[in-house]
């Protein structure tokens, strides 16, 4: 196996780290972070979740809470976790895919969120 | 122990396929720096950050008008927490494509799975401490959902949120959570992580 030695790795590392520090000062300058709504305003009629979790505010909104927000992504993390021993058993295609199918479900979720969220907004 | 760990950390040499910025777009390292900067950031935030029902979400308005370079330093806080959700899930799908996960690597892709984990809890524990009225919403969203747990459910609530109101999740419970115990854990995971990667062969299709 072809090797070598550590200093070219930490340029790469070096030039990424750079990038992504740029583009958080850029984005810490010029968008601001939500605080919301204060505690002593009356209240809110309807809260939307942050991004991250939209699916789990989607699953809420149309299933029973224990199916929702416990067994839905209970199964989604026990899914990723057996990922290695699906392909090891069954094959890579299907650990491929399993893992697939499930972040897939997560970004549907997701998406389905913004756009629901996108459209109540602009009610 | 020490020169083992730090050795495999650090190899003087490392296998070429390593290094191709296009085989692993550094999404591992991006993580970690992220982590980085939230740990730094989020220790300058402690410095005026008071938990509580109302004086959280008072003193994240300090922090954001009043204090020299606060809004900046919180901007940053959260920037890279969106940012590390981003890159922590893209470099689970980079993983699986390269099939990263196979044998020797099943353990290491646990670790990974429970990094996940980790930091999206701490991204939750972070939404809960600004203390506003949404936060406050997800508390209780939060603690209903762990009381339907049959038999620990009550006692998990109290353990992982104390009793939030529905009007601010900014507790010291969660304060001590977020800022202590889940980025120790996360601190100490990410180290195991990274001996393992290269423990279990480096960075490579096997």
């Amino acid at each position: 196996m072809a090797r070598s030695p550590i200093n070219q790795l930490k340029d790469n590392e070096g030039i990424a780290a750079l990038v992504f520090l740029i583009l958080c000062t850029l984005l810490a300058f010029k968008v601001s972070s939500s605080v919301g709504t204060s505690n002593l305003a009356p209240a809110v009629p309807h809260a939307a979740a942050p991004w991250i979790f939209g699916p789990f505010q989607i699953l809420l909104l149309y299933l029973p809470p224990w199916l929702g927000a416990l067994m839905i992504p209970a199964l989604i993390l026990v899914g990723l976790a057996v990922v290695p021993w699906i392909a090891h058993y069954w094959g890579d295609k299907w650990g491929r895919g399993i893992f697939s199918a499930l972040f897939s479900l997560v970004l549907v979720l997701l998406f389905w969120f913004m756009v629901k969220e996108l459209w109540w907004s602009h009610l | 122990m020490k020169d083992n760990f730090v050795n495999h950390l650090r190899p003087r040499f490392i296998s070429d396929r390593a290094l191709s910025v296009y085989y692993t777009f550094c999404l591992g390292g991006l993580s970690f720096l992220a982590f980085l900067m939230l740990g730094i950031t989020g220790i300058l935030l402690m410095f005026h950050y008071q938990p509580g029902t109302s004086s959280g979400f008072s003193s994240v308005l300090t922090i954001g008008s009043v204090i020299p370079y606060g809004s900046v330093i919180r901007n940053l806080h959260y920037w890279s927490a969106q940012l590390m959700v981003v890159t922590v899930n893209l470099h689970m799908v980079r993983v699986v494509w390269t099939h990263s996960y196979k044998p020797p690597k099943q353990l290491n892709w646990l670790v990974g799975v429970g990094l996940l984990v980790l930091v999206l809890v701490l991204d939750f524990t972070g939404y809960l401490l600004i203390g506003s009225q949404e936060s406050g919403a997800a508390a209780t969203v939060a603690a209903n959902l762990l009381k339907q747990i049959p038999g620990l459910g009550t006692a998990l609530a109290q353990i992982a949120l104390g009793e939030p109101t529905a009007l601010s999740g900014s507790t010291l419970i969660v304060y001590v959570w977020h800022c202590v115990a889940l980025p120790l854990a996360a601190f100490w995971l990410q180290l195991y992580h990274f001996w393992r990667i290269r423990r279990d062969g480096g960075v490579r299709p096997l």
